[in-house]
């Protein structure tokens, strides 16, 4: 068996995705195929002793669309064509917006009796009086739309013949009958039968293309933002590689570096692969991979990771995993399998389109056929059975429902800091049970600060920190910047430092006022003799507590320790208290001791420590989670959070946090702050019931206008409904979605209360 | 932009051109075989330089020349009913003359128009210029000509002209506003001969019911 990845082009709905899934799992050998609308991609398990890609292909193509194995060079020319076509739809609406509005200003304000609307009276005497013209000046007015429209003709003919309909072949049908009709009774109008100048429907047909291209705008933007995170991580590896050969530098591409290959980097380079230092002492920034802020010392032995930062000291290693095999490549296959597998949302679309349009064009049809006997061969009273229930059961709000509240619901998330990405993540963070925060840059600050000074012998703890401060002035190391921070914050004035001496992996030395002053760790300290015993319970105490004490030695004697650690961010108490209240669990992974992560849980509220958790095991605790039948959301920010991020039900990145982690995530709290998190969820809940709100319209429209339309009341002697009241009918169901959809913008987040 | 703009710019002229061709007012050319259907079933006579409309009972005329059109109703039944003949100088659109009720559009150089030979021919002639008079009355299936404080009414097809099909007996119909008769003293529940009744019209930009004095007549 052979799994197979195919990009897909042309889909307009969930139904084109059932009816490819229908087509190619028929074909022998095929066990197993899955297509993603919003990905735009086909996953196939196929046989190929049976079966064979072109054959597969081939039959994608057969049904109209465009099917190709995707290729990693030709990523940034599909972002290109993405882009393109958003522009084109863009474009499209536009002009069928242009030509429709007015078009259905001339149809409707002379209709409309109850209010004066300006130049009504103007217009019904066009109307009455020039009919002809007017129904010519209509349709002049709905050929632009047409035109624009073109594809829903094109493709939703095509699926009609292939007995496979789809939204579009609604539209097609639909539009196609009210403009037929509208010509014919153009025609009659030509021959002095000037009442049928109340039966034209062109604008019926322009305003439905034009609200269906608003909502395949709208779907376009957000399928955009798809394929930005992979394009995102792929930007983080280095081009180039920096190898010794034949005892010479050389600059090779990246492609060209195989296993074995010695590779230099200089201070400020990225590592191209994955490796093991072999010659050189530095700091990396790992933080893109692992979202930690403070560089981890490398010495030989120690493993690199591509795109990971050296920061400084030059260093060689030797290349061991290259192209799709580094923790890089992993990391992106992880997120690129979670973003193509199919939502269960996805499924239920697939459901109801697959079952909505087949079953509204047969109800057209036999409604059609049973008035035409019915009532003795009228075929001008079947037709507009038959165009009523097409025209009433025409999709447009329904394709405005989900897109709509999305849009209102992401700009109101935006408002508040919150930036939900598509409509998957706004539509799954309302069912979320389960919260997994990251602690490190999630739950604390991600940066360290001084908490706690603690002298020896009784002298002076300001004194003590500007003395450690002034040694640690010329350090780079994120804990002596947090001690100078420290100092600055107590406007503590820094003394003039001499001999200044970076001790890697131990600390550093320095001479102020004539004193030896050594900061650093207990290896610094037991090298240089110094006894520790002063302060040993007050420091085992300190790390007990997670926090990393830096012991302070003047003159070769301990003069005191200043603690720096992780702290926690005003805000996640309350946020974490807030989601408790909410009915959520709230469970904190980290790869810190258990000691440190229980503590930080206590302070917090957390009911569920995971501890101790490599980085590349967080996916797999989600995962658990999940087994469990639990809905998780997982919030994190860096890049070892990725795959824990696409793994779980929902993703929420930190917008402090790296680029990759906001991109694999589905939500992203810009301002950094834990409480949007409920924020967040309430958004999601309160959008997810206005969707719901808004298909409840979009149906009831439909299950209460359809059988209307198809004559029902009419048959016991009730109203019929006229196809302009479908129409029109058609066009309150829009408009009540929109209005439904627009009272999200009263949504108020917590932090604004 | 600039695409869409030269789109819909082409779109307006276009429309511009299709008002401007005579060939699609389908009003006019339908009123003006309508109005012939008339002239069939009830011959104008040629009297004093005027074709002449008569109603069957004689109360009301339709008269047109080469140059202009005007309406004449007999002013009794509302004189009877109250109507001071002295205000009816003081009536907007309403002239007093010979014991009648006048209402007339502003004539046309008629030098440039030749006499038609019958009343046929000089309406269809006349019909381009007072164009903007003659509307279409799609309630009751009527083309109209408004002279302002009154309307002249003919069938679109005499043998079905409702609206739904029926025979109303309403081939030709005049429509008075009352307004300025009322002003000028009329009873209008005394008028003999006239219905005074409401008929929905577009005011302000909106359908309204109006009242005016109706008096139909079946030609058949």
């Amino acid at each position: 068996m052979e799994n197979q990845t195919l990009s897909i082009r042309g889909m307009t709905c969930a139904a084109c995705a059932a009816r490819i899934e229908r087509a190619v799992s028929k074909k022998e050998g095929v066990e197993q195929i899955s297509v993603n609308l919003a990905a735009e991609k086909a996953q196939i398990r196929f046989n190929p002793s049976a079966t064979s890609l072109p054959e597969l292909i081939a039959a994608i193509e057969k049904l109209g669309y465009g099917a190709a194995v995707p290729r990693e060079e030709t990523r940034d020319k599909d972002s290109e064509r993405k882009k393109k076509a958003i522009r084109v739809l863009w474009t499209k609406f536009i002009v069928s917006a242009a030509f429709s509005v007015p078009l259905l200003y001339i149809a409707m304000a002379p209709m409309v009796k109850f209010i004066a609307l300006p130049g009504a009276a103007a217009l019904n005497g066009v109307m009455m009086n020039y009919p002809l013209i007017y129904a010519l000046l209509e349709l002049l007015l709905v050929l632009p739309a047409i035109g624009v429209g073109y594809k829903f003709y094109t493709v939703g003919f095509k699926a009609l013949v292939q007995r496979s309909p789809n939204m579009d072949s609604l539209i097609a049908i639909g539009t196609t009958a009210a403009v037929l009709y509208s010509l014919y009774n153009t025609w009659r109008i030509a021959q002095g039968q000037f009442k049928y100048v109340d039966a034209l429907y062109f604008e019926t047909a322009g305003v439905i293309i034009t609200l269906i291209l608003l909502g395949k705008s709208l779907e376009a933007v957000s399928k955009g933002r798809t394929s930005e995170a992979i394009k995102k991580l792929m930007g983080l590896a280095p081009k180039t590689a920096l190898i010794i050969q034949n005892g010479a530098e050389k600059e090779i591409p990246i492609e060209e570096v195989k296993i074995g290959d010695v590779i230099v980097v200089r201070p400020g380079a990225k590592i191209p692969v994955d490796g093991t230092v072999i010659q050189g002492h530095t700091s990396i920034d790992e933080s893109m991979l692992t979202g930690e802020s403070m560089p981890v010392d490398k010495k030989a032995g120690d493993p690199v990771y591509a795109a990971s930062l050296n920061t400084t000291g030059t260093m060689e290693f030797r290349a061991e995993k290259i192209g799709s095999d580094t923790a890089l490549a992993q990391i992106i296959k992880l997120v690129e399998d979670a973003q193509g597998g199919k939502a269960p949302i996805a499924a239920m679309a697939d459901k109801v389109s697959g079952v909505f349009v087949p079953v509204v064009c047969a109800i057209a049809l036999i409604a059609g056929a049973a008035w035409f006997f019915g009532s003795g061969g009228d075929l001008e009273f079947a037709l507009t059975i038959f165009i009523s229930v097409l025209v009433i059961a025409c999709p447009c709000a329904l394709g405005l429902a989900t897109p709509t509240a999305i849009m209102v619901g992401t700009g109101k998330g935006a408002e508040n800091g919150i930036l939900i990405k598509g409509g998957e993540a706004l539509e799954t963070a309302h069912k979320i049970d389960t919260i997994v925060f990251d602690k490190t840059g999630t739950i604390t600050e991600g940066k360290p600060a001084v908490t706690d000074i603690l002298t020896a012998g009784g002298g002076e703890t300001g004194s003590l920190l500007q003395i450690a401060a002034s040694a640690e002035k010329g350090s780079e190391h994120p804990l002596g910047q947090a001690v100078v921070a420290g100092a600055r914050d107590r406007c503590l004035e820094l003394l003039k430092a001499d001999n200044f001496n970076s001790i890697t992996g131990r600390g550093i030395e320095a001479l102020i006022d004539g004193r030896t002053v050594l900061a650093g760790n207990r290896k610094l300290m037991d090298e240089r003799g110094i006894s520790l015993t002063a302060l040993e319970a007050e420091s085992d105490s300190l790390a007990g507590e997670g926090k990393t004490p830096m012991y302070i030695a003047i003159d070769g004697s301990l003069a005191g320790i200043v603690a720096v650690a992780d702290v926690v961010k005003a805000s996640s108490g309350p946020a974490i208290d807030s989601l408790h209240k909410m009915g959520i669990e709230v469970a904190m992974i980290t790869g810190d001791n258990r000691k440190t992560a229980d503590a930080i849980a206590k302070q917090v509220g957390i009911d569920h420590v995971l501890a101790e958790v490599l980085p590349q095991d967080k996916s797999n605790e989600v995962k658990k989670l999940q087994a469990e039948g639990r809905k998780v959301a997982m919030v994190g920010d860096g890049i070892n959070d990725a795959p824990a991020l696409a793994q779980a039900d929902i993703g929420i990145a930190i917008g402090s946090g790296t680029d990759v982690a906001m991109e694999s995530a589905g939500i992203v709290l810009m301002r950094s702050q834990l409480s949007d998190v409920p924020t967040a969820i309430n958004l999601s809940k309160k959008t997810i019931r206005n969707i719901k709100q808004n298909l409840f319209w979009a149906f009831g429209y439909n299950v209460v206008g359809i059988p209307i339309a198809a004559g029902v009341l009419h048959l016991f002697g009730g109203p019929l409904l006229n196809p302009i009241f479908a129409a029109a009918a058609m066009s309150l169901s829009s408009v009540s979605v929109l209005t439904n959809a627009l009272r999200l913008k009263r949504f108020k987040g917590d932090n604004s209360k | 932009m600039k695409k869409l703009f030269i789109i819909i710019l082409g779109a307006l002229i276009l429309s511009l051109l299709c008002t401007a061709c005579s060939a699609l007012d389908v009003v006019q050319n339908d009123a003006v075989r309508a109005f012939g259907d008339v002239l069939s079933a009830h011959p104008a006579e040629y009297k004093n330089g005027w074709h002449q409309l008569t109603s069957p009972d004689g109360s009301g005329k339709l008269l047109y020349d080469n140059g202009s059109i005007w309406l004449a109703i007999d002013a009794s039944p509302f004189i009877a009913a109250g109507l001071e003949a002295s205000e009816i100088a003081n009536i907007s659109e309403t002239v007093f003359y010979n014991k009648a009720l006048e209402y007339s559009l502003p004539g046309w150089d008629m030098l440039n128009q030749n006499v038609k030979d019958g009343a046929f021919a000089q309406f269809e002639a006349n019909a381009g210029h007072i164009r903007k008079n003659i509307a279409y009355h799609a309630a009751m299936d009527h083309y109209n000509i408004d002279f302002g404080g009154a309307m002249f009414e003919w069938a679109k097809d005499m043998k079905t002209n409702g609206y739904d099909g029926s025979d109303q007996d309403k081939d030709i119909v005049f429509v008075l506003n009352p307004e300025p008769l009322i002003a000028a003293g009329a009873d209008p529940e005394n008028v003999d001969g006239w219905t005074y009744a409401q008929v929905p019209v577009m005011q302000d930009d909106k359908e309204a019911l109006v009242y005016k004095f109706l008096k139909a007549f079946n030609l058949q």
